[in-house]
């Protein structure tokens, strides 16, 4: 008992004391290895580290990492809202609504939520706000709509929750779709009643100049388009749409594993900037894609090579199984506990970034999720529905700071204030997924298994 | 010596950009191999494993030269500048004393690897010493790191004294 106490003591204070999360595990690992005289880990240090990044499942990271960040640096993020704005444009809240979409069909190409927010947000919010859409819903939209991108795969929560708790990282990319699908159309729900309720607000208020979409607008923007208009972006939408399909469909029809997938699906993304979008590219955007993917890369891969170190102190000390054990020992109900594991993970969601969250507890979870007779499949899902909040709860909600880097004028608590409803969407989707676990489970169930 | 060092970890990061590429090329090239020709692949996979070990140990000193290791610092934020600086040269200093810890580690298993002439345990078998060597090799360039981002920061803390 006090072990724990002292282990998570230790590890509070060297994490919180601003290290990064990689070095943090380490120094803890090697100071409670030291304190409780744990040498066995403490020897196998090296062997630990290299084995927690030896794996062929894990090279499905830095490959989505690159895939991502080429795309993400490229105007496709902009062509994709711009072509579907144009065909929900007689819909009220159509404008939040094409971004939450927009993000939707972005996250399938890219697994990280920050990356879905900026490179949807960064042309999609300047747009709303010119257009009247109020600067809550605007900045919440993006907010939000980014966080689709852990959940639709690929996605890189998933990934390293596969590795974690070795269940089928194939599997569990198909598992997120429909609820990426459900997910979606609630955040579209609540992007088209804020915009009925900021129309009738509005409306109370001194006579504008109102568009079609019921927001007043200060500039005479357009919102109706002929066909022609409608159709004029679908050639460049094009590519995007089979590189989407290109992916799942090789996951799904059991073609290749999830991290041939990811080196297809970066070749292509490649070859798609430099064929479509080669007049985009500069000397410094290039050097930035290439920084950042090591960056990124790297960044993540040595949180694994650590947070396994730490895991082995853990383990090596009895810690792993004593907290398995006192969790069952609980006469609690199976659902009574999975309450619990939720708000523990949406706690951890406020303070850390999904990836690390993941990696420090679902060793310690799986185990007591197959005890009470929970689908693993399905528990990643609902994690990474929590780590989905956990981007938008400050204070590190990671998409908060994506979309005040993008429209540094609207002020934090707007944001917050705007993205909220968003996290009820969240939670909800968490509740229906409770009651209906089907709705993770059946797609995979129908997978050619690979 | 400082531009030396952070010289040298931007070469090695780009050498990890490489490293990346090169594994997309050659799953490919195994993609194409194995499901399009049915040819018998041996050494592509282990290959595209080892170049990510590269990318992940030596691409690490050139992320924390970047200042790109995500880390919990809205608790230290609320601090003032001074103490604020303070803490933060002592987590770098006990970051670096973990890294040095590693380098040691990594260097006793490359060693043990290399003169016992280990092999991986596959068709391969490629010597093991080849990629045991990246896990040291980043821990001494991500070691020099933080000596350089220790001192900036000392030097900084003196510079608010005067």
């Amino acid at each position: 008992m006090i072990e724990t106490l002292v282990v998570i003591a230790i590890s509070l204070i060297v994490l919180c004391s601003g290290m990064p999360i990689a070095f943090g595990f380490g120094v803890a690992a090697v100071a409670c290895g030291l304190l409780f005289n744990a040498t066995g880990p403490l020897d196998m240090l090296a062997h630990t580290m290299y084995g927690g990044v030896n794996s062929f499942e894990l090279l499905t990271l830095p490959l989505f990492i690159l895939m991502g960040i080429v795309l993400a640096n490229s105007p496709a993020g902009n062509d994709l809202y711009e072509a579907i704005h144009r065909l929900f444009s007689r819909l009220p809240g159509s404008l939040p609504m094409s971004n939450i979409w927009a993000c939707a069909v972005f996250a399938a190409m890219c697994g990280s939520s920050p990356a879905t927010a900026a490179a949807i947000g960064s042309s999609g919010i300047p747009e709303m706000r010119k257009r009247g859409v109020p600067d809550g819903l605007a900045a919440g939209s993006i907010v939000g709509g980014g966080t689709l991108g852990i959940l639709i795969p690929p996605s890189i929560t998933f990934i390293v929750y596969g590795i974690a708790t070795e269940t089928s990282i194939g599997k569990l990319f198909i598992a997120g779709i429909v609820p990426g699908v459900l997910i979606t159309i609630l955040f579209s729900i609540w992007a088209v009643v804020a915009s009925v309720l900021a129309q009738m607000k509005t409306q109370n208020a001194p006579k504008l100049h109102y568009n079609f979409q019921g927001f007043p607008s200060p500039a005479a923007a357009r919102m109706t388009y002929s066909w022609a208009e409608k159709t004029e972006l679908l050639p460049r939408v094009l590519p995007i749409a089979l590189l989407v399909a290109l992916i799942i469909g090789i996951i799904y029809g059991g073609i290749a594993t999830p991290s041939e997938a990811a080196a297809i699906g970066a070749g292509a993304s490649i070859l798609l900037v430099l064929t479509v979008y080669r007049k985009t590219l500069t000397y410094t955007s290039i050097i930035r894609i290439l920084g950042r993917t090591v960056d990124d890369s790297a960044m993540i891969m040595l949180i694994a090579a650590t947070s396994v170190l730490f895991q082995s102190v853990l383990t090596d000390l009895g810690l792993t199984q004593n907290a398995t054990q006192a969790i069952t020992k609980l006469q609690a109900s199976p659902w009574v506990i999975m309450l619990i594991i939720n708000v523990l993970l949406l706690l951890l969601g406020c303070f850390m970034p999904p990836f690390a969250i993941i990696l420090l507890t679902a060793p310690l979870l799986h185990p007591i999720i197959l005890k009470l007779g929970f689908d693993p499949i399905w528990f990643g899902v609902i994690v990474t529905l929590n780590m989905e909040i956990g981007c938008i709860t400050p204070p590190f909600g990671i998409n908060l700071y994506v979309v005040k880097r993008i429209a540094p004028d609207i002020p934090m608590s707007t944001i917050i204030v705007g993205s909220m409803p968003f996290v009820l969407m969240l939670l909800l989707g968490i509740v229906v997924l409770c009651i209906f676990p089907e709705l993770a489970l059946w797609l995979p169930g129908k997978m050619f298994v690979k | 010596m400082k531009k030396a060092i952070e010289s040298v970890n931007t070469f090695f990061g780009y050498v990890g950009v490489v490293a990346v590429f090169a594994s997309v090329l050659i799953i490919i090239y195994e993609v194409v191999a194995r499901y399009v020709f049915r040819w018998a692949t041996i050494w592509e996979i282990e290959a595209s494993v080892i170049l990510i070990i590269f990318t992940t140990f030596v691409g690490s000193a050139f992320a924390l030269k970047n200042n790109a290791h995500v880390k919990m610092d809205m608790f230290v934020e609320k601090l003032k500048p001074s103490p604020r600086k303070r803490l933060n040269i002592v987590s770098s200093v006990l970051a670096l004393s973990f890294c040095i810890y590693a380098s040691v580690k990594g260097w006793q298993m490359w060693w043990e690897a290399y003169s016992l002439g280990w092999r991986s345990d596959s068709l391969w078998a490629p010597p093991l010493a080849i990629p045991y060597f990246f896990l040291p090799l980043g821990f001494v360039l991500i070691s020099l790191q933080y000596i350089v981002n220790i001192v900036k920061e000392c030097k900084d803390l003196r510079g608010d004294r005067k």
